[in-house]
């Protein structure tokens, strides 16, 4: 067809980048008032029919060319309104030019208020060439070919994350000084005709982002690709979003995001281990990652992950949390007074939940720093998006450097992986199925050659396997606007193994199944109703050697004989735990008062296949009630009360004969609190919270021998306090808070008992029926978290802790045991009656992304106790407990690391 | 009460304590006037027998010994620390009655407490209650029951300003039984340095700052083989002591607090100035069987 173009009028439209330029210009007939500020335009005006000029006649005998530059005004319609020459080429083609663009029709510019006149300018060119001279076509079929070889295309995308870019405007260049413009579509794709071909330069800018320019050669009659990367000067910007709560039937919720609290010091990089420096949560002995909220005790609180439980949330040491950080869509931070979803835990709660999206390219991250490297892979699959996800840890390497000449070597090692596929774009819910899991194995011992100890039964390395499995299904569904369901079917299995020395030998695995639905139904916007389960069925096999039997252990006798015993059991157990939760929403305007009373009713049996009684055999109903009242704009007021039951632990549960006789433990809570904004983007939370403990899981003082129970239900604990956190939010590159936390927590194992009558002499012993301070109790929980990023993806962010030192019992001297060679301590101050001086430490962390075309490359440098005191963690007798030093925390610890994104 | 530290912080703080914990004294230091050891003769008795004590104490250089007092008990009135005893009755110790008769009743009232003797003047003995089996029944009196012995370290200076904090209070048990293969104590024949044997009136030399490698040699026979009923199932087996060593030394440093079979050596890195150093060692049989060896090394400066 281009063969018949005897002349070749080649348009090259200019429609200026700028539109305020456009506006900035007012056209002659423009009444708009000069002082009015003129709104932004969303939407460029797009030629939309194309008038082709006749070549006049005298200049194509004459061979002239020429380009006439013309200023158009559109109205709002798209029609033109006003032309005017800015630059002649001449009289002809000033009159051709300006007679074809009165034809041209728009698709009209667009401001905030719609359609809105702009003026733009364009240069109509007239270009001779071989076939241009042979004829003239005039008909319409040959002026729209002329039009349409489009010999440039291509796709503009974001610099490392690959992320095709919508209404990027391009210029383009020709060697003759035209200039073109065209934009990106939706996808990120542009095209245009660009003439006279040969070495063009292509321009790409857009705020924020880096300004590309590009020179290619384009040839007659091929059409060239070209992909434009743009970097954008501040990725960042957008994952700044940190830690909010979302208004829920859990009072005091606080949600994680991962992309600002991954940024936090101490965190190796882990977004779930900046839960450690929220309220309510204690600070764990080494920076090991125990979960000690609100007083409870590590083992009272639970995890899950999406919903499913599991045994732990940190590999060994608490270093990372067992998920591939760049999995994790968020954490779920629940210290207490949660909903009816979450029990048997008197404790807090923790919820990571996975990624829901996948994203269109393939990626592919890597992560290494000094304790282990992983990477991840995620993208689509037809219509399934897929993730797959695993690490290994090799801090085993390092730490015999720092105790090689203790004649004592540690060696932890672990692993992880996840996996998880999901099907996209499921019409009214969603399908996903994900499996994942862990193994952690711990060594630790002396030398071959070299005693540990005296006792011949222990003279083996210490050696521990934990292991945990899970599968689930997860299938959402919308049945209606007022009805949805959610159901996870799961497999898992947990496994533990432990070997002290070569003396006690235990292993345990749990296979279970699990079924987590719930189904909501929401008939109006003041009410619904929340109906689930939370099913958990399984069995266990344990294994246990021991060097000495149960007698043995009674008579405590050294001199004694031991009589080695190898037992097991096995059994199963069920737990179909139902709940119901409501959502009322008592005044007219919904959103200032939502009431949320629920109720959970828990139920289950162990049995060991070998005992005809069950081994425990519990119920009991939790009733809860949460509120949210707004105060006004910019506060809330909350309270929480309920009733909270725990199962006995793995190691309480079994009995050779008989049953446990245990029940749940349980704990009543309260809580009432206030969120306010301060000032825009600057909040406060602030909770005060008691807790009154009973039926705790504590040692049978009367056992004597296996026949005997070896736990009962007599403990009870109260724990109260406030806690706060004052949060600034990501603005102008600062992000922070401040939390803290006021509490004290206590125990008494044996309240019916006195000193005087069955306990131990002792006065102020957990035996001896008096109250004492929890282990972790720590009164005053001080952090401060300051984060600024500055531009060229550079941050540097400083966390500080002040945190009450940990009580512990003191020692005025020792007894010496002549049978077995030891002293042993005798106390003369009641049970943790003094506490170690306060802890206090500076984190300090800075990062930088460098970006490149297709990969992203974030590196970090995490300095642990930059400025600290003496932080001791425990303290620690000489042999005849005459002499004590305080065991300090970790030292200075320089930790780098890096991260890479690939997109391909 | 339930105070689960995970494994990891057990190990972490173990593998972290090392420095702490040797800055402070070592159980294998000789720096203050201790209790070691003791031995029965024999070491594990019948009812209605005799046995004899004595008791291996440290007394560093310059320090005196007032004396050990020992007391003996069965074990219903015992706590896991030893006899119950009276603490008037000790206050006496340090303050005895001066009136004739008021001595005679307090005397009367400490042998009624269980006092065996009161070392040197007063060498501990015990005629074992013939009622000490009687509650067992005939497979348990074979294995017998553990009693206890008590000691009291009073040094000179105790007595003197009444301040009680060096005073040392150990415990010990003392098996009686019907067993008719009684346990015998151990008897350490002689040490070796470097496995040279060396004569308990030798005395190896060293350069300040070496190391030496000590071990011990066993009597013939004194690693004994029993037999072993099980006082519950009636079953028998032979069964093979599995003794262990503790060392202590005056001067220089021990790799380790003790040693067992098959690894009964040690090493020990002499200070670094010259000096006469003593080293003691013990063995233990697991059984209540005691005994020891001490010699002296000369460190020499380089």
């Amino acid at each position: 067809m281009n063969s018949a173009l005897p002349l070749l009028p080649v348009a090259l439209m200019l429609m200026l980048s700028a539109p305020a330029f456009a506006q900035d210009t007012p056209a002659p007939n423009q009444d708009t008032p000069e002082s009015d500020e003129p709104l932004p335009l969303v939407k460029n005006p797009e030629l939309v029919e194309y008038v082709q000029a006749p070549y006049p006649e005298a200049a194509k005998e004459e061979g002239r060319e020429g380009t006439v530059l013309l200023l158009i005004e559109i109205d709002e319609a798209g029609d033109v309104s006003y032309i005017e020459v800015l630059e002649s080429a001449g009289a002809d083609f000033d009159a051709a030019a300006t007679e074809a663009a009165w034809n041209f029709v728009f698709d009209p510019a667009e401001d905030a208020n719609g359609p809105t006149p702009v003026q733009i300018e364009f240069s109509y060119g007239f270009v001779l060439d071989a076939s241009t001279v042979e004829g003239a076509v005039e008909d319409e079929q040959a002026k729209e070919e002329v039009f349409l070889p489009i010999n440039l295309d291509g796709v503009v995308v974001e610099m490392g994350t690959k992320r095709p870019l919508a209404n990027f405007p391009i210029l383009i260049t020709t060697a003759d000084g035209t200039v073109i413009e065209t934009q990106t579509d939706e996808n990120g794709t542009y095209e245009a005709a660009v003439y006279p071909v040969g070495i063009v330069s292509i321009q790409c800018a857009y705020p924020e982002y880096e300004t590309s320019v590009r020179e290619i050669e384009l040839t007659e009659g091929d059409r060239t690709s070209l992909r434009i990367w743009m970097k954008n000067l501040n990725y960042r910007e957008d994952e700044l979003v940190g830690v909010y709560r979302k208004p829920s039937a859990d009072v005091a919720r606080r949600t994680l995001t991962m992309e600002e609290v991954k940024r936090v010091p101490g965190t190796f990089g882990d977004p779930v281990r900046v839960i450690q420096s929220l309220p309510g949560a204690a600070r764990s002995p080494f920076g090991s990652g125990f979960l000690i909220i609100r007083g409870a005790n590590p083992e009272d609180s639970a995890v899950y992950v999406d919903g499913i439980r599991v045994p732990l949330i940190y590999h060994l040491g608490g270093l990372v949390s067992i998920l591939n950080p760049d999995l994790i869509d968020t954490v779920d931070y629940l210290p207490g007074s949660y909903g009816v979803q979450y029990g048997r835990s008197l404790g807090g709660v923790v919820d990571v939940k996975t990624k829901q999206e996948f994203p269109e390219d393939n990626q592919f991250y890597w992560s290494t720093d000094i304790i282990d490297s992983g990477g991840l892979v995620q993208g689509r699959v037809g219509d399934w998006g897929v993730a797959v996800a695993g690490r290994r840890s090799y801090i085993d390497v390092f730490i015999p450097l720092f105790t090689q000449n203790q004649n004592f070597t540690v060696s932890p090692k672990w692993y992880d992986y996840q996996v998880k596929v999901q099907q996209l774009d499921r019409k009214n819910g969603s399908l996903s199925i994900f499996a994942f899991g862990y193994r952690d194995q711990l060594t630790a011992g002396t030398n071959a050659n070299t005693a540990q100890g005296s006792d011949p039964d222990f003279q083996g390395d210490f050696g521990s396997i934990n292991s945990a499995h899970r599968a689930y299904v997860q299938w959402k569904h919308n049945f209606s606007d007022t009805w949805n369901m959610t159901v996870t079917p799961s497999y898992g299995i947990d496994s533990a193994s432990f070997d002290v020395g070569g003396g006690v030998r235990v292993t345990q695995d749990q296979p279970m199944l699990e079924l987590r639905a719930e189904t909501r139904w929401a008939p109006s916007d003041r009410f619904n109703l929340l109906l689930g389960t939370d099913t958990v069925a399984g069995n266990f096999t344990f294994k246990a050697e021991l060097p000495f039997s149960f007698e043995d252990a009674a008579s405590f006798d050294p001199l004694a004989e031991r009589n080695p015993v190898s037992f097991g059991g096995e059994g199963y157990y069920y737990t179909p735990d139902i709940y119901l939760q409501t959502e009322i929403h008592p005044l007219k305007d919904v959103d200032r008062w939502v009431i949320y009373p629920g109720i959970r009713y828990g139920v289950g049996q162990i049995w060991d296949t070998e005992n005809p009684d069950p081994l425990i055999n519990v119920q009991g109903w939790d009733p809860r009630l949460s509120t949210r009242f707004k105060t006004g704009e910019n506060g809330t007021l909350k309270g929480g009360v309920g009733l909270y039951s725990q199962w006995p632990q793995p190691f309480e549960v079994w009995r050779p004969n008989g049953s446990t006789e245990l029940d749940m433990e349980k704990v009543l809570s309260a809580e009432l609190g206030l969120e306010q904004q301060i000032i825009p983007g600057l909040n406060a939370d602030v909770s005060v919270f008691g807790k009154k403990l009973y039926d705790l899981i504590v040692d049978n003082p009367r056992a004597t021998d296996a026949d005997s129970l070896f736990y009962v239900n007599e403990g009870i604990g109260r724990i109260y306090g406030m806690e706060a956190i004052i949060k600034q939010d990501p603005i102008n590159n600062l992000f922070g808070w401040i939390s803290y936390t006021l509490s004290r927590s206590e125990r008494n194992d044996y309240p019916n008992r006195t000193s005087e009558l069955e306990a131990d002499e002792v006065i102020g012993a957990p035996s001896s029926g008096d109250w004492y301070l929890f282990d972790l109790d720590q009164t005053h929980i001080l952090t401060g978290v300051l984060g600024y990023q500055f531009p060229k993806d550079f941050g540097v962010s400083g966390q500080l802790q002040y945190v009450t030192g940990n009580p512990y019992t003191p020692y005025s001297g020792g007894i010496y045991d002549l049978d077995q060679d030891f002293y042993t301590g005798y106390s003369t101050a009641p049970y943790n009656s003094e506490r170690l001086p306060n802890f206090f430490a500076l984190n300090l962390r800075a990062d930088k992304t460098f970006t490149f075309e297709k990969w992203q490359l974030d590196a970090y440098a995490d300095f642990l106790n930059v400025i600290r005191g003496e932080n001791p963690e425990f303290v620690v007798y000489n042999y005849d407990y005459t002499d004590r030093r305080f065991i300090r925390s970790l030292p200075f610890i320089p930790s780098f690391g890096f991260e890479t994104e690939f997109h391909f | 009460m339930k105070n689960q530290y995970t494994l990891f912080s057990i190990v972490v703080c173990i593998a972290t304590t090392g420095c702490s914990v040797q800055e402070m004294a070592q159980t294998w230091q000789l720096d203050r006037l201790r209790v070691l050891a003791t031995q029965s003769t024999p070491a594990e008795a019948a009812p209605g027998d005799t046995v004899e004590f004595q008791s291996l104490i440290y007394q560093p250089p310059g320090e005196s010994l007032e004396g050990v007092v020992w007391f003996g008990c069965l074990n219903e009135s015992a706590t896991s620390f030893g006899c119950t005893i009276d603490p008037d009755l000790l206050d006496g110790l340090s303050e005895p009655p001066t009136d004739p008769s008021e001595q005679f009743e307090w005397f009367t009232e400490l042998q009624a407490a269980g006092l065996l003797g009161f070392e040197p003047a007063l060498p501990p003995n015990w005629n074992i209650p013939v009622e000490a089996l009687d509650t067992l029944d005939e497979a348990d009196k074979v294995e017998g029951v553990s009693a206890f012995l008590n000691l009291t370290v009073i040094p000179a200076e105790a007595d003197e300003s009444g301040n009680d904090e060096d005073i040392e209070i150990a415990f010990k048990r003392y098996p009686i039984s019907l067993n008719p293969e009684p346990n015998e104590n151990p008897l350490l024949s002689h040490f070796l340095v470097n496995g040279t044997e060396y004569g308990l009136e030798e005395v190896p030399k060293i350069i300040a700052g070496g190391t030496l490698e000590f071990d011990v040699a066993f009597e013939d026979g004194s690693v004994q083989e029993y037999t072993y009923t099980n006082p519950d199932t009636g079953e028998s087996e032979i069964r093979t002591e599995t003794p262990y060593l503790s060392w202590y030394t005056e001067s220089g440093r021990f790799s380790n607090t003790v040693s067992l079979l098959p690894y009964t050596s040690i090493e020990w890195t002499a200070p670094d100035t010259p000096t006469r150093s003593e080293i003691i060692v013990t063995v233990r049989d697991r059984r209540g069987g005691m005994d020891w060896i001490r010699f002296d090394v000369i460190v020499e400066a380089e």
